[in-house]
């Protein structure tokens, strides 16, 4: 029988992007996640890089996927008891009920950017806010962001909890993982701040995506019906952006992005 | 908090080489259209390759619409690993010049069935498994998936559609011929 496609995000093949699944083998985190609801997420992916000169169909298209990805994994690691490693079947299950539960997104969920000097029409910047429909994270303020050509790469997702808590887990680069409190005037009192422990040597996501294909492990391909919900996802966003003329705000290369309009963004 | 299971040494996926070292099944990678996630996936190859996990018959192949002669591509090929112009480490230099020797270029149209007629020759030439990596843009996806189906796989390859919701967002073909790096 001929092969039907693989959905292939290859974020899911980062080991750091598993880690989100077991965050509460870190008896600390498991603490944070059973006292403490989660107030607010943010889940980032800034690059130095420039899409410059090559076919790009912009950034909301490019990366909101690895976001999403990154989101899911998340919640499956704040929900995960225990942070016994979930099996192949657990984690399908898990993430499909996220991208079930993802609302449509409206009108005034996107912001977009271009930094000057790029030659292409597409944004290379976008903040949007993501609502999930599940009653316990219905509440929880979510915002993915991704732009390019910005001052440096970073991916990660930062949580705030309540009493002033808060967990970082940074996917690149240097992994690592940090949880504390943020105090009034803004100083931290950090419980863990670490490298997550991954080996240097082993193999890169691509890699690893050939390794499970051999075992028949599949577990981390998306499923069409998550395909088809993150392009639904898109589609809504895109249209919408489309329709309002929704502009493109400029920012500088090697600057923060638009930072100015996604921090009242995220504030609204 | 101890560190997560690496999927390596299972005997699904492994072999031996030839002097008895376990390494992954021999396979052959293809990127079709060599534009998105290619310098990734090659730096990934690179290491892999030169960690010795890869079995010494594993392929990689490119297809895409740029004109490059074997000097042109292995330079790009070079450059995509995160070498630099000038001669690196002799030992580096051995292993690169090794992969390049399993990384063939294949210049064609995505839309041409003769393409695919000219890569199934090439593919013939090996029994390991295939495995197609799409990192196509727009509307090309489809039509890929079909040459590919019915020229190219095997049971038992494998397809994978990077960002599969391009396509059917309906991004223009004509665009991939922009795409060049």
């Amino acid at each position: 029988m001929l092969p039907d496609p693989f959905n292939l995000d290859h974020y899911s093949f980062k080991s750091a992007v598993r880690y989100l699944t077991v965050l509460r083998a870190w008896p600390q985190i498991e603490k944070l996640a059973r006292t403490c609801r989660p107030t607010r997420v943010e889940v980032d992916i800034f690059e130095t890089g420039s899409p410059e000169g090559r076919w790009y169909p912009g950034v909301l298209e490019d990366m909101a996927s690895h976001l999403l990805v990154m989101l899911a994994y998340t919640k499956i690691g704040l929900e995960n008891r225990g942070g016994e490693e979930p099996s192949s079947a657990q984690i399908v299950a898990k993430r499909q009920s996220f991208f079930q539960a993802l609302a449509q997104p409206l009108d005034h969920d996107l912001v977009q950017g271009r930094y000057r000097g790029f030659s292409g029409p597409s944004a290379t910047y976008f903040a949007a806010r993501v609502t999930l429909t599940s009653p316990a994270w219905a509440a929880v303020p979510i915002v993915i962001r991704s732009g390019k050509r910005l001052r440096a790469d970073l991916a990660a997702v930062n949580i705030g909890f309540e009493h002033r808590r808060f967990l970082g887990v940074r996917v690149q680069p240097a992994p690592s993982l940090r949880l504390g409190t943020i105090f009034g005037d803004g100083a931290e009192a950090r419980d863990i701040d670490q490298s997550l422990p991954i080996d240097p040597d082993e193999p890169g996501p691509y890699v690893r995506v050939l390794i499970e294909l051999l075992r028949g492990e599949h577990a981390w391909f998306l499923t069409d019906v998550e395909a088809r919900i993150v392009r639904e996802w898109l589609d809504t966003l895109g249209q919408s952006a489309l329709r309002r003329g929704l502009p493109l705000l400029a920012y500088d290369p090697g600057s923060l992005g638009p930072s100015h309009c996604d921090r009242e963004f995220i504030a609204r | 908090m101890a560190p997560l299971p690496i999927p390596s040494a299972d005997s699904r996926a492994t072999g031996t080489d030839p002097s008895g070292s376990v390494v992954l099944r021999p396979c052959t990678w293809l990127n079709v259209g060599a534009g998105n996630n290619w310098d990734r996936i090659c730096r990934d190859h690179f290491r892999t390759l030169r960690s010795g996990f890869y079995h010494p018959s594993s392929l990689f192949v490119a297809v895409d619409v740029w004109q490059a002669s074997r000097g042109e591509f292995v330079a790009k090929l070079r450059r995509a690993v995160g070498l630099a112009d000038h001669v690196a480490d002799a030992s580096v230099e051995d292993d690169f010049r090794q992969f390049a020797a399993r990384n063939l270029y294949l210049q064609g149209d995505l839309t041409a069935p003769d393409t695919y007629t000219r890569l199934t020759a090439v593919l013939d030439k090996s029994s390991a498994i295939r495995v197609f990596y799409l990192g196509l843009p727009g509307s090309l996806m489809a039509p890929v998936i079909g040459y590919l189906q019915a020229n190219c796989c095997r049971t038992g390859d494998y397809i994978l559609s990077d960002k599969p919701w391009w396509h059917l967002r309906g991004v223009g073909a004509g665009q991939h011929s922009t795409q060049v790096a």
